[in-house]
């Protein structure tokens, strides 16, 4: 306190009227700013009270409206009759009076020295002044206005306490936020603010236990032990479901949504690589290689090989018989190999189907049980033609004519290379090209072509009116093989003459094409069932008069709409709102982890939403979330016109 | 557009006649637009999405392949429907037995279709369920009537693969010519299939 008596000392000559002004400048923002205080505590006071009494009585919105109206009003009030009581510190003469209230022993001495109409001896009122600058005036007001403050921080504190424990809870329940975007969701009740939930994933998945520090979604495998534990010491254990659910959590008046999301043990992986492919045998094999490979998530147990043998030609007949073989135990391991041979003599006409299986450790909602594609090797029947035969045979013609084709405009390139051209080695090679085209023409016709002993260059065209009597059945491969004919017989045209030169661009022509045919997909057909036409125009009048007849009964009701396209206008809609709850959010997450098809982007992009506890954050998610639940754009090479 | 799945594995095609015959009855007995042949999707490929209901039926192994799975499963996770006939008629049979494992693989458990089921209703009014065949009164296959069908059910009971082992698939083979011969139409109950998976 006596810096700034000091300082007053420099820059100005102490007088009571000066003091005087000081101390009603202290007692002025004391009014001021402790009044303030005081309504903004009466306000906090009221809104705390109203809204712990409205949370309690589950009040609806508009009491909470009515309850911040009157808070204001009645902060204002206090603030206004505060500084009204102390409207003394305006004036110079009544704060003079204040202060000989407070300091009895100056003998009304300040108020005579501040009184202007007051005609005192000039010996006189230096001797007043003498009195009252011995009292330091500044000090005495302090005395008064600190106790003042600390009263009202005191009180300020208190309210604001009472506001954190009652306000997050009426803001959540009364969505106060309206502005456009959307606004943080509920701040953690303090009961459940600590939650802890602690994953035990099932014995048999040999996986050690995970903990989640204040989880808003819960993913684990099914049957996994979950343990949620609150700060206060609250603990409850449950099993994770085979369903995603939303786990509501109460306490008091408080609740909690804790989305819980399982994850299934996946079955077993069975990848058979022997056999290779279906196959049809003109003679029984003696053994049959069986080979595959079984990959799981979590760990396999055993697998063997599933063998059905099927005789029978006709209805009436069809027999079968299921054998298994190769059985192996895995031990937990997440890959095994299976291995074995089949050696059961098979008969003509009879059917094996071979498959892999495998099965996992899963004791929850298991043993999940994996099995292969099936291989089916056919026996072929004694009077059966069968063109995918592999029983030793030559080469596959159109394979044979490829080769030699290739060979051919090899050896035709290094005739070309050479500088001695012999005529003898161009006719050679004439005669082999022409020997190839004949084959070429046997795919293309069957071999059934008079023409097809003709000297080169005889023909000018593939008779493609004789399609189907050939190897070559699908139009495109048809086309090869043209092609690839017309280049042959240009080849063979131009080497018969000696002009290895000219016959080389249509040999190259000729190979192109006839590797275009080979790598072409094949389709096995069984056969083509017969095409029956209906001619509905004239069943239409054949049928009942009158309409449909007496037992038909109206459609009950209309197609539903696809319930996953309503769920993501559902979640569309909602996004959209003003405020968003996290409570509202995981439900919506449960539900559409829940729904066909599964949308995982959507389920997680709503998880990180509803855990998402500042606006920063809570905006990003929803963010994804509208774009999981925007159409996929459609790709298009340009723009309309 | 009626159409007939085509699987790698065993004889997709062993009901030949079925198709036509069914496809006449829907042009005899309703107004829907219907195309008058019926068409032949590889279960494999991506045109089993133009196609609302797909037959299935044979006699030998039923597996699917890899991408047959994928796709099946896809098709009814996306509102389609599998007719799957067992043209054996044998429970004990081997179309049954892999063909179950198969679906109930792919598409989910197979359980008995209570005969009060909105597919019996669709159209034609069948109090007692699915009509008996002459295969189940001939004491054929497994030598039973068969009380029930079996389905893969989805949200709201909806069918998402119909069952039947009561061979409808020797039932409906024949020509649509001949059914003038007939003074019960038995493919009217077909009819109540095809209804159902347009308008369910």
């Amino acid at each position: 306190m006596t810096a700034p008596r000091r300082m007053s000392t420099i820059i100005a000559p102490r007088t009571a009227l000066g003091e005087t002004r000081q101390v009603r400048g202290i007692l002025f923002a004391t009014a001021i700013v402790t009044s303030l205080l005081w309504g903004c505590a009466s306000a906090g006071a009221v809104m705390a009270a109203g809204g712990a009494l409205g949370h309690a009585t589950h009040r609806p919105d508009l009491y909470f409206d009515w309850v911040r109206f009157a808070a204001a009003v009645t902060g204002l009030s206090v603030a206004t009759i505060r500084i009204w009581r102390r409207r003394y510190a305006y004036s110079i003469r009544r704060v003079g009076l204040w202060i000989e209230e407070r300091v009895p022993s100056l003998r009304y001495a300040l108020v005579t020295v501040l009184d202007p109409d007051a005609r005192i001896d000039p010996s006189l009122l230096d001797r007043l002044e003498r009195l009252v600058r011995d009292v330091n005036l500044p000090e005495v007001a302090l005395r008064v206005a600190v106790p003042a403050y600390v009263r009202v921080a005191l009180t300020v504190l208190v309210v604001a306490f009472l506001l954190a424990r009652v306000m997050p809870l009426s803001a959540t329940d009364t969505g106060v936020a309206t502005s456009a975007t959307p606004n943080a969701t509920a701040a953690p009740s303090n009961l459940f603010a600590g939650l802890r939930a602690r994953i035990e994933p099932p014995a048999y998945a040999h996986e050690r236990a995970v903990d989640v520090a204040d989880p808003t979604t819960i993913t684990a495998l099914v049957g996994s032990a979950i343990t949620l534990q609150r700060r206060d010491g609250w603990t409850q254990t449950l099993p994770m479901p085979r369903e995603a659910t939303a786990l509501t959590l109460t306490a008091g008046s408080e609740h909690r949504i804790v989305a819980l999301l399982p994850i299934a043990d996946a079955p077993p992986s069975v990848v058979l690589s022997l056999p290779v492919a279906d196959t049809t045998y003109r003679t029984p094999p003696k053994t049959i290689v069986l080979d595959a490979k079984a990959t799981d998530d979590i760990g396999l147990v055993d697998g063997w090989f599933e063998c059905i043998i099927s005789t029978g030609e006709s209805e009436g007949n069809f027999k079968s018989v299921t054998d298994t073989i190769g059985h192996a135990r895995f031990s937990d391991a997440r890959t095994g190999i299976l291995h074995a041979i089949f050696s059961i003599a098979l008969e003509p006409g009879s059917q094996l189907s071979i498959r892999a299986i495998a099965r996992d450790g899963n004791t929850v909602t298991g043993p999940g049980v994996g099995s292969s594609d099936t291989r089916t090797i056919r026996i072929a029947s004694a009077k059966e033609y069968d063109s995918l035969s592999i029983a030793a045979a030559a080469p596959p013609i159109l394979d044979k004519a490829l080769m030699s084709q290739r060979m051919l405009v090899m050896q035709l390139e290094a005739l070309v290379k050479k500088h001695q051209r012999p005529k003898s080695e161009s006719i050679r090679l004439a005669r082999v090209e022409e020997s190839l085209r004949r084959e070429v023409d046997d795919i293309l016709n069957g071999g059934a072509n008079p023409d097809s002993t003709g000297e080169p260059g005889e023909r000018a065209d593939v008779d493609v009116a004789k399609g189907g009597g050939g190897a070559a059945t699908s139009s495109r491969e048809r086309q090869y093989f043209q092609a690839a004919y017309q280049a042959m017989t240009d080849a063979a045209r131009s080497l018969g003459v000696a002009l290895p030169d000219t016959a080389l661009p249509p040999a190259r022509r000729a190979l192109s094409a006839l590797d275009s045919a080979r790598v072409m997909n094949r389709l096995y057909l069984r056969g083509t069932p017969p095409t029956i036409v209906v001619n509905t125009a004239r069943v239409r009048l054949a049928g009942p008069p009158g309409g449909p007849t007496p037992d038909t009964a109206a459609p009950a009701h209309r197609t539903p709409s696809p319930r996953a396209d309503s769920l993501r206008a559902t979640v569309l809609r909602y996004i959209e709102q003003p405020t968003v709850q996290s409570d509202s959010l995981s439900l919506l997450q449960v539900a559409v982890a829940s729904s066909t098809p599964l949308d995982t982007a959507l389920a997680h992009a709503l998880g990180d939403a509803a855990a998402a506890r500042d606006p920063m954050h809570l905006r990003g998610a929803l963010v994804r979330v509208r774009r999981a639940v925007a159409p996929t754009p459609k790709v298009t090479s340009g723009l309309a016109p | 557009m009626f159409a007939t799945g085509r699987y790698a594995s065993g004889d997709w095609d062993s009901a030949p006649l079925v198709p036509a015959n069914l496809i006449d009855s829907v042009a005899r007995y309703t107004s829907i637009e219907i195309a008058p042949s019926g068409a032949i999707v590889p279960l494999a490929s991506e045109r089993l999405f133009d196609y609302p209901l797909i037959y299935l039926t044979g006699h030998l192994p039923f597996r699917f392949t890899a991408e047959e799975r994928r796709r099946v499963k896809e098709f009814v996770d996306r509102g389609g429907m599998l007719f799957v006939d067992d043209h054996n008629h044998d429970v004990g049979g081997v179309f049954h037995r892999t063909a179950t494992e198969e679906l109930t693989r792919t598409c989910g458990p197979i359980v008995d279709l209570p005969n009060t089921h909105d597919l019996y209703r669709a159209f034609f009014v069948f109090d007692h369920g699915p009509p008996t065949t002459t295969q189940e009164l001939n004491g054929w296959g497994d030598n039973l009537v068969h009380a029930n069908l079996q389905a893969v059910l989805g949200p709201g009971d909806r069918i998402r693969v119909l069952y039947s082992s009561k061979d409808y698939s020797s039932e409906w083979g024949y020509h649509p010519e001949s059914k003038k011969q007939r003074s019960v139409d038995d493919t009217r109950f077909g009819v109540n299939i095809i209804v159902y998976a347009l308008s369910r």
